[in-house]
């Protein structure tokens, strides 16, 4: 009977422990969704055969160097970015460093590598959009083909919460339209 | 008449028509008198415990699959419930059965097998839900972890077996991610107690056998993916010695019964020794390993060198120490595939130092005919077919490396399998003279 009990009681143990992991990922990123503070960062262009990964929109943003001061990093090193606006509304980041700064909004990163000119390009921590996998093809395309440089003044954006460095994607869009919403109003492409 | 006697009867028909007890007619007529032997109640337990286990996961992802179909019109806080569903569902049900259904073995299996799946489905429908980056290696880590301990809470195989299957795939991912794949021994020890206690408890049963046939994949190809890269050229040792100790692993009263669990070691180990010697008969990998061999591999640090070596070390100690007392325990038919280890540290040593690769060449074709040549001798002697088969398949598997050998010249090919087939003809013709001098032997 003791060895029995010894056994409900581990058991028990586990199915806490295997609750409190997701519900973990779940707390952290509900509270930054409600909570964190919201930025607008653009997306850059991506190979379209690398688009799409099963459900989800493989994301490149624009955004992804900032200036540092004197520091040396290396590749793969924890960093934060401060975030700054640009007139448009859109986030960029300004300076980075090895701690988090004193004040303002800031995202932890890593760092991809560093260039000849006090600048570092970063590793974002966030990748991809999850969609529904009937609506993907045309996401796939209106993304691609918004994507690309000089040839539409669309805007293409991933709306981002972010609390204490910590970023959740809240929707991607194109020209103000959530991406979902956006392929169901387009007609396919010929 | 009761079951388990019909049972006994068609069991000892065979033993009894090659004793020349019975004719083999006769034992056809007793089979067809009692009827087919009744399924034996360790199969109908193995069946329902099958049954048990697909029924649980086909109904875990069918209610997946039925939700997935509206999740673009649910709402996070929605999608959140769904996807941790499967996980409390699976929890409900291993409770159930440590509580009231202990000693169902269906049961502890089939809800240890759902939990497992659930854990994983729960946290890759969360990762969807919340946008979360794709880290597969990462992902499986955190599944493991969470799933290992249920093997010894419920006493379910299929959680090892699952966590055995999944921890080479792991370790490779650690590989090419840099991380370091030294990582799976730690995470091997995790499920090992739990294995080797099972497999001891009922050495000849069906679990012991998967438990056995997973852990020795595991083992090899962990080993491989951990160790190997830091040993280069010297990995070729690493690989003769682990497939010399699987072959050699064998319990005290094999001659009776061999232990299920010492099956898949010794096939993996017989195969492996297979390969590996057909490879090291072409000189091309000799001149291969002579030209790239170091005894101080490039290793990533000291520590990964040092535990590649220390793994070479215990392999081939093992093996020498299985070696031993298989001949102390008088199974001399194992002395030639036990030498393997030995063989190659000598050729590999004599090529590194004088540039020849004929010798090694000529050993280990010498070896592999050896091998298949005793495994048909032992295989006729003791009337197992199985083995002669396997020696045939040895000694062809040479002949067709040598007819596709371009190193070796039409004549010197065509010669030695002409000496060859004439001394397999002689065999022949030297055994049929025998069995047909032997006393009671037909005319």
């Amino acid at each position: 009977m003791k060895s029995r009990a010894l056994v409900l009681t581990a058991f028990a143990a586990l199915v806490v422990v295997q609750l409190a992991v997701p519900a973990s990922m779940i707390v952290k990123r509900e509270s930054t969704l409600r909570t964190g503070e919201r930025f607008l960062f653009k997306t850059a262009p991506i190979d379209p055969y690398d688009a799409f990964r099963g459900r989800y929109v493989w994301l490149s943003f624009e955004a992804a160097t900032a200036t540092i001061s004197g520091e040396t990093f290396e590749s793969g090193q924890r960093i934060y970015a401060s975030i700054a606006t640009d007139d448009e509304g859109f986030a960029y980041f300004s300076t980075a460093s090895a701690a988090p700064p004193d004040s303002g909004p800031y995202l932890a990163m890593k760092v991809s590598y560093t260039g000849v000119d006090d600048t570092v390009t970063l590793q974002w921590p966030l990748d991809r959009f999850y969609m529904d996998e009937h609506l993907a093809p045309e996401a796939e395309r209106a993304y691609f083909e918004m994507n690309r440089a000089d040839e539409t003044e669309t805007d293409v954006y991933a709306a981002v919460r972010i609390k204490n460095g910590f970023p959740v994607i809240e929707n991607l869009f194109i020209d103000d339209v959530p991406i979902a919403e956006y392929v169901q109003r387009e007609p396919p492409a010929e | 008449m009761s079951k388990s006697p019909i049972a006994w009867l068609h069991a000892e028909l065979p033993g009894l028509v090659a004793a020349g007890v019975l004719a083999p007619e006769a034992a056809d007529r007793l089979r067809s008198h009692y009827g087919p032997a009744p399924e034996t109640p360790q199969r109908r337990g193995a069946a329902i415990i099958v049954c048990g286990v697909l029924g649980a996961l086909l109904i875990g992802l069918g209610i997946v699959l039925v939700l997935a179909h509206n999740w673009a019109e649910l709402t996070r806080p929605m999608r959140t419930v769904i996807a941790l569903a499967p996980l409390v569902i699976g929890q409900c049900a291993a409770g159930f059965a440590l509580v009231a259904r202990r000693g169902s073995v269906a049961w502890r299996e089939s809800s240890g097998a759902f939990l497992v799946c659930a854990i994983a489905v729960s946290i890759a429908l969360i990762g969807q839900t919340y946008h979360i980056p794709g880290n597969l290696e990462s992902f499986l880590f955190t599944c493991m972890l969470l799933a290992i301990p249920l093997a010894y809470l419920l006493d379910a195989s299929l959680v090892a077996i699952l966590f055995l299957a999944v921890l080479p795939f792991w370790a490779g991912m650690r590989l090419e991610s840099r991380d370091g794949a030294l990582a799976f021994f730690p995470m091997a020890l995790l499920a090992a107690p739990y294995a080797v206690a099972a497999v001891f408890r009922r050495p000849h049963g069906v679990k012991a056998f998967n438990l056995a046939l997973f852990g020795a994949v595991a083992l090899a190809a962990g080993l491989h993916i951990a160790v190997a890269p830091a040993l280069d050229e010297l990995g070729v040792i690493l690989v003769a010695a682990l497939t010399t100790a699987y072959y050699l692993v064998h319990t005290a009263d094999d001659a009776e019964r061999p232990a299920a669990w010492t099956w898949p070691f010794r096939l993996i180990g017989a195969g492996g020794q297979i390969v590996l010697a057909i490879i090291l008969t072409y000189g091309g990998a000799w001149r291969e390993l002579a030209r790239e061999f170091s005894l101080f591999p490039d290793a990533a640090d000291w520590l990964e060198g040092l535990i590649a070596w220390a793994a070479i070390l215990a392999l081939f100690a093992l093996s020498a120490g299985l070696l031993l007392r298989a001949v102390l325990a008088q199974r001399y038919w194992k002395i030639v595939p036990g030498l393997l280890p030995a063989l190659v540290i000598f050729c590999l040593a004599y090529v590194s130092l004088t540039d020849d690769d004929l010798l090694p060449v000529v050993v280990f074709n010498a070896f592999i005919l050896t091998l298949g040549i005793a495994a048909i001798a032992y295989g006729v002697q003791e009337n197992r077919l199985f083995v002669v088969n396997w020696g045939i398949l040895i000694v062809a598997a040479l002949v067709t490396a040598r007819f596709f050998d371009s190193d070796m010249s039409f004549v010197v090919r065509g010669v030695a399998f002409i000496v060859l087939g004439s001394a397999f003809l002689a065999v022949n013709v030297l055994w049929l003279r025998r069995k047909g001098n032997a006393p009671g032997a037909a005319t």
